[in-house]
């Protein structure tokens, strides 16, 4: 739950563009903020270099392709996610983040106009309404012996892939908006990824169609060292337990797995405690540490970085092959007992796939809803929204 | 201008920042023609190697100017006349930034314009490409072991920085060992080195027996590879152990995935006549035999 002053702490100014500044989001936050300066700029190009950090938000309309798909990565199984800007950059500060690379001299930019986005996800979910297996049922009409979690993944379209979902949600409310407008279109699952429990504004949204409320996982001793501004592993399994009781769906992405000494342990505890969400699940996802070379720069000196990472396909390093295609076992081992839920690999090669799984997400009807490609989207590039607003 | 004697100038205060002035030609410097040196008050700006090298000469005296210049400004005259850029070492570049930021005082960092000019005039004088005084305030921030290393053109700044907290005599001893390698495997030595020594946690004692393994063992670039990487390093030998029962001597190579990275091993041979070509195959039956143990190093 958020704490009165949380933004007032962590915000010390605002800068808007005009087309920001009328807009219903914009005016919830800074009455929230109110007495921090605010400044019109014409664009980020605007804000003074002292005050490009995170310390500072940047509110603007919307970007020109504000939704676009996964970049992926070469020589790796992409699920072909949807992802749309909505708050770039995050203050929580985990070590591992890729968004260092990208966004380090960069205030929180935070694109306020939700409408060209949801004309677009429209459009998608439009063009891509026959790769879904049975349309026209929310949430509530689930079938009676019928797989509740890969009923219909249809286009998976989520907000959290250069920024926390919900971490400045509560300020702006750009998620419910989100979530109304695309209560009535079946073919979409909204994904509100997050490493907070920021989710009791959702709540009383009296319609939530698919949308899923996403939480990132880790023990809470990597929480406490590797993610310094998040909430605690208590913190968020109590928040998916409201969600889902309010009639979420719920998702987890144990994304990055790091496995350090004794990480058996705490994962797979974990991965064990889901069990309580049994039916609620819309999907889990693991991925284990990787890194580019300009993040290692970033990192700096943490202990997980002493693992055995070598260099695969697509320039980024990972654990041996055989050191995660362990680790990918054993937690798809526990997940699979304790949760209904269909479990997938973010960023792998088909040999990992292969070796954790026995075979590829195109073979198995839960993962293949995952990874079904969704057409009539271009690829986003997470380094060219770093480079429009650093 | 003004003829000094010598020993007027030698008794001249010099706060040149210089390590490394090139010797004056003796010829040239005989015959007067060496640039006048620049004076300011009782001060040398530029030049106390000439004068230097003037009075093993047996020269009685110089030619000086006396200039009207700030701290600043005398800074860069010395600047110019050295004319060096990009041919000084590090502690040069330390003294050359002392220099500055002491001639620019309180408004260094602070936005002021003619300070920010004034640093970036002195930078474009040292350097032609990257950020002189980030790249030189790195380098002053370094530990004493590591900035030795990176002053003696043993490492560079990058590499130094990762080795924060280490024994100055571990890293001592590993540069003195470390002369034969390339620069990239010096990087490459250094780096294991301090991974492995902060995985391990070691004290000073260890690192100092860690270095000296790494030179016993004849090859210190494989002894860190092994230190650093067990489990890399524990399939690679098991895959040898496999190839090599099976393959060795049969005219037939078998590679791996590049570390251990993929599904597919690779065999190639070639042959010339039925002779050979059935030693192949026969050697190829006895990697089938081992199969399953080869693609388990995979899994």
């Amino acid at each position: 739950m958020i704490s009165s002053g949380y933004y007032t702490d962590i915000i010390d100014r605002v800068y808007l563009t005009r087309d920001a500044a009328k807009l219903p989001a914009t005016a919830r936050a800074l009455a929230a903020l109110a007495g921090k300066p605010v400044e019109e700029v014409q664009g980020p190009a605007g804000i003074p270099e002292a005050h490009r950090n995170r310390r500072s938000l940047f509110i603007t309309g919307s970007r020109g392709e504000a939704v676009g798909r996964c970049p992926g990565s070469k020589g790796h199984l992409c699920c072909g996610y949807v992802t749309v800007d909505c708050y770039l950059g995050c203050t929580i500060g985990c070590s591992y983040c890729i968004m260092k690379s990208y966004l380090n001299f960069a205030p929180i930019t935070v694109y306020a106009d939700t409408a060209p986005s949801i004309a677009r996800i429209r459009e998608i979910a439009r063009e891509n309404t026959g790769s879904v297996s049975r349309s026209g049922r929310g949430f509530d009409s689930r079938h009676p012996g019928e797989p509740e979690t890969y009923r219909e993944s249809g286009v998976r379209v989520g907000t959290g892939e250069a920024g926390d979902s919900l971490e400045f949600d509560p300020l702006f409310g750009l998620a419910g908006e989100y979530v109304e407008a695309l209560a009535d279109e079946p073919a979409v699952s909204l994904e509100l990824k997050t490493k907070t429990d920021f989710v009791d504004h959702l709540l009383a949204l009296p319609r939530k169609g698919n949308a899923v409320i996403a939480f990132s996982m880790n023990p809470q001793p990597v929480i406490t060292a590797e993610e310094p501004g998040a909430a605690s592993l208590e913190r968020r399994l109590e928040a998916a337990r409201r969600s889902a009781e309010a009639g979420y769906r719920l998702a987890f992405h144990f994304d990055p797995v790091i496995a350090t000494e004794g990480w058996e342990e705490g994962y797979l505890e974990v991965a064990e405690r889901l069990s309580a969400f049994r039916g609620s699940v819309a999907w889990i996802s693991l991925g284990t540490m990787r890194y580019t070379p300009a993040l290692l720069d970033r990192i700096g000196d943490r202990p997980y970085l002493y693992g055995e990472f070598v260099p695969c396909r697509d320039g980024k390093y990972r654990y041996l092959q055989k050191i995660r295609s362990g680790i990918y076992r054993a937690m798809i081992g526990k997940l699979k007992a304790a949760t209904d839920a269909p479990v997938y690999l973010c960023m792998e090669s088909a040999a990992v796939w292969k070796n954790a799984f026995g075979r590829l997400p195109s073979a198995d009807a839960s993962t293949k809803a995952i990874f079904r490609s969704v057409r009539g989207v271009g690829k986003h590039s997470r380094a060219k929204a770093g480079r429009e607003i650093s | 201008m003004t003829l000094l004697p010598i020993s007027v100038l030698l008794s001249m205060r010099s706060r040149e920042p210089f390590l490394s002035s090139p010797a004056p030609d003796p010829v040239l410097l005989a015959s007067g023609l060496c640039p006048p040196l620049p004076i300011r008050a009782d001060e040398l700006i530029w030049g106390r190697p000439l004068v230097e090298a003037a009075a093993r000469l047996g020269m009685a005296e110089l030619a000086s100017l006396e200039l009207d210049v700030t701290e600043g400004e005398a800074l860069l005259v010395a600047l110019r006349l050295e004319d060096r850029r990009d041919l000084y070492g590090f502690p040069e570049k330390e003294a050359i930034l002392n220099r500055a930021l002491a001639a620019v005082g309180s408004a260094a960092g602070s936005g002021n314009p003619a300070a920010e000019a004034f640093m970036e005039e002195v930078g474009s004088l040292v350097q032609s490409e990257g950020n002189f005084t980030q790249a030189t305030s790195r380098y002053s921030a370094l530990e004493k072991g590591p900035k030795a290393l990176v002053a003696s053109g043993l490492v560079d700044l990058k590499t130094a920085q990762s080795l924060a907290g280490l024994s100055a005599a571990a890293l001592s001893a590993l540069a003195s060992s470390a002369f034969g390698l390339t620069v990239s495997e010096r990087r490459t030595a250094f780096r294991r080195f301090a991974e492995v020594a902060r995985r391990d946690g070691l004290d000073e004692t260890g690192q100092l027996a860690l270095v000296d393994r790494a030179f016993v063992s004849g090859n210190a670039m494989g002894f860190f590879a092994r230190e650093r990487f067990p489990r890399l390093t524990e399939i690679e030998n098991e895959f040898a152990s496999i190839r090599d029962v099976a393959l060795l001597k049969s005219g037939v190579t078998l590679e791996p995935p590049p570390f251990f990275e993929g599904e597919d091993f690779t065999v190639s041979f070639r042959f010339r006549d039925p002779k050979t070509l059935s030693a192949r195959i026969r050697a190829l039956s006895r990697l089938e035999g081992r199969c399953d143990d080869l693609v388990g190093l995979l899994h």
